[in-house]
């Protein structure tokens, strides 16, 4: 049977085992959502309510689950709004297929309506990208499509299809093969080489783990764990590694970066090798970087070989898969203390704890602090949940009191710091995971940019439950207002409207609670909620996110106050 | 822009013919602010696109670039030449 270019995209998806992508319909996608109409039972269609939410949502689900999250969008706007998650997905190395609608071929060029040049506008921000303009390619293309998406460093892909290349007709029946590079890249490395590094981390004396996002993308949690438990080496997190190692574990030393904790950051500084895998050396990871870890001799582990050497000279370095390289060192390297290396952690971490954490979560009479809401929520889920954060003081407060053990739990933007990322995406989460507690945590900044989402949670029935630390102030930029622009509080004051009026007209249950005394029985509320929950928290207006490595300075650096 | 004889860098860029690949490569030029001093390309009856494209700048930068060159979908092969060859 013949098959049109529309159907043999679907069909393509099925090849891929796609069952869910999430999508706004448009007039060049349309045949595409004809020939959708007929594979409901097949593909399930998250009807979105702007394409940012489709594009956020799927970047949510792919990193979720380790699937590739798939998109639709329409030509012209449709495919425009999306570009912001493209690029979010880009910086944070997530795989996403997006199918984008674009005018008849014989109208491109024209300014014809809906027109936009996609391809070029998403160059810069796609692992690769492609207009197919005959039906006939739309399988080969979607095979490469997703092949690109997963392959090495994973990233987004956009597949521009033509209107006419959806309704024309296959010469042939369809047939999907897997795309297949002529030339496969193995990415080996010599026993020598593993054997030279499992000789400096033998030697060491002050050793220091570095995991990140790679960790997770490879699967190498448990290598990790092993090679770590083995070793004894303290393991630091970046912003998306963190749920890839038990923050319960004793080697655990905490979080990298800007507002991270204070042992991990000073002690970069301090220690004599590193080893660095799968992460990139962002800028808000290594502050300065005339002065980050100059005394230390820095393995680098990454797949992606344009990382190496990038921010950070590397004294040795291995160009592959987390799994592969950790799997490799594990054979080699030998059961060690560091005794007092690691006392030192401890040490600093004690000053964390009695000025900074401590004061943070005491309850106080009249106002609730975020890191209360957040570790009250962590306790009660036992660490067990899915927590989408949005971005600024909550995303960093999430971070710091959730208590990650287990992956694929910390759902997060780090790289674009995309606002109004953590509803939309939260919901691709919840669809990649049903059975688990999928926690929307965002400010009352964020959650008003892509607010519209929430008509999604209600369509689809989707038991998200959704905590919003409300300041009715931007707070993070607020924070920076106030310590490096002489309390110049410029724009970031919110008149907020009456967020639980707004869920409630959506079809979503909600409170607000301000008074410390009742926020147990809220939170409560919000987990034993059967449907989704908004609860509104009215947290203290002025609060700043410690520790802080004020931009510019040095790791060590970083300020408890 | 002053030239400096020791900055000078031809580097050598092998692409599978494709629509759009001239776009790409000059992207990442223009991305990490190196200048293009000259640029030759041909397409040859293999299906593939030969570059010859000659910059100024400093040999860090050039192997930063040349590292994102590396990850193009359609890039074949990338080769530098600096003073140091000639």
């Amino acid at each position: 049977m013949k098959i049109n270019g529309a159907q043999a995209m679907l069909e393509s998806l099925l090849a891929e085992n796609v069952d869910v992508v999430f999508g706004y319909p448009g007039g060049a996608i349309l045949p595409v959502y004809d020939a959708l109409y007929g594979y409901r039972d097949k593909i399930h269609h998250v009807l979105v309510r702007h394409e940012q939410g489709a594009v956020i949502a799927a970047e949510g689900y792919a990193k979720s689950s380790g699937k590739v999250g798939v998109c639709f969008a329409t030509s012209g706007p449709g495919a425009t709004n999306l570009v912001t998650g493209i690029a979010d997905a880009m910086l944070d190395s997530v795989p996403l297929v997006c199918v984008t609608g674009q005018v008849y071929s014989t109208l491109i060029g024209t300014d014809a309506f809906q027109e936009a040049d996609i391809i070029g506008i998403t160059l810069p921000i796609t692992k690769w990208n492609v207009q197919v303009t005959r039906a006939e390619d739309i399988p080969a293309a979607m095979a490469k499509a997703f092949y690109y998406a997963r392959e090495g460093r994973p990233g987004p892909v956009v597949v521009d299809i033509t209107k006419d290349a959806q309704l024309g007709l296959l010469e042939e029946d369809f047939a999907y093969q897997l795309h297949q590079p002529r030339k496969e890249k193995v990415l080996k490395c010599s026993d020598m080489k593993f054997i030279e590094i499992a000789d400096i981390l033998n030697n060491a004396e002050r050793p220091l783990i570095l995991a990140g996002n790679g960790v997770g993308i490879a699967g190498a949690e448990d290598e990790l764990l092993k090679l770590v438990d083995k070793a004894t080496i303290p393991v630091a997190c970046t912003l998306h590694g963190l749920h890839n190692f038990p923050s319960n574990h004793e080697l655990f030393v905490g979080l990298l970066g800007m507002h991270g904790n204070y042992a991990p950051n000073i002690m970069t500084n301090r220690a004599d090798v590193i080893l660095a895998v799968g992460m990139r050396f962002d800028d808000r990871v290594t502050g300065n970087l005339t002065k980050y870890a100059k005394q230390a001799k820095i393995i680098h582990i990454d797949i992606d070989h344009a990382e190496i050497n990038k921010n950070v000279k590397s004294y040795m370095h291995v160009h592959a898969d987390a799994k592969y390289a950790l799997t490799n060192l594990l054979r080699y390297v030998q059961p060690n203390k560091h005794q007092a290396w690691r006392e030192l952690f401890l040490k600093l971490h004690q000053e964390e704890h009695e000025q900074v954490i401590v004061p943070e979560l005491t309850m106080q009479k009249d106002t609730i602090r975020m890191s209360q809401a957040v570790n009250m929520v962590s306790e009660k889920t036992d660490g067990k949940a899915i927590v989408v954060s949005d971005v600024g003081q909550n995303q960093m407060v999430a971070m710091r009191y959730y208590k990650f053990n287990q992956s694929k739990s910390h759902i997060s933007s780090g790289g674009l710091g995309t606002m109004g990322f953590a509803l939309p995406a939260a919901i691709g989460a919840k669809m990649a995971n049903p059975d688990r507690e999928v926690i929307c945590v965002s400010g009352d900044g964020g959650i008003q940019m892509n607010i519209q989402e929430l008509a999604v949670i209600s369509q689809e029935k989707l038991p998200v439950k959704i905590l919003l630390l409300n300041n009715n102030y931007l707070g993070m930029v607020r924070q920076w207002q106030e310590m490096f622009h002489e309390e110049r509080y410029s724009f970031v004051d919110l008149h907020n409207p009456d967020f639980i009026g707004i869920a409630k007209a959506y079809g979503i249950k909600g409170s607000t609670v301000s008074d410390p005394a009742q926020l147990e029985a809220a939170v409560d509320e919000m987990l034993n909620s059967k449907e989704a929950y908004f609860l509104e928290v009215i947290v203290e207006k002025r609060e700043k996110v410690f520790p802080m490595m004020p931009q510019g300075s040095a790791v060590d650096e970083i300020r408890l106050s | 822009m002053t030239k400096r004889s020791d900055d000078m860098h031809i580097i050598n860029i092998v692409t599978r013919n494709s629509l759009r690949v001239l776009q790409r490569i000059s992207g990442l030029f223009s991305r990490y602010s190196v200048n293009i001093d000259q640029m030759s390309i041909f397409s040859g009856h293999d299906g593939l696109s030969y570059f010859s494209v000659i910059v100024y700048s400093d040999d860090h930068s050039v192997q930063k670039l040349t590292n994102q060159l590396h990850k193009i979908v359609e890039v074949c092969d990338v080769r530098i030449l600096n003073h140091k060859h000639f």
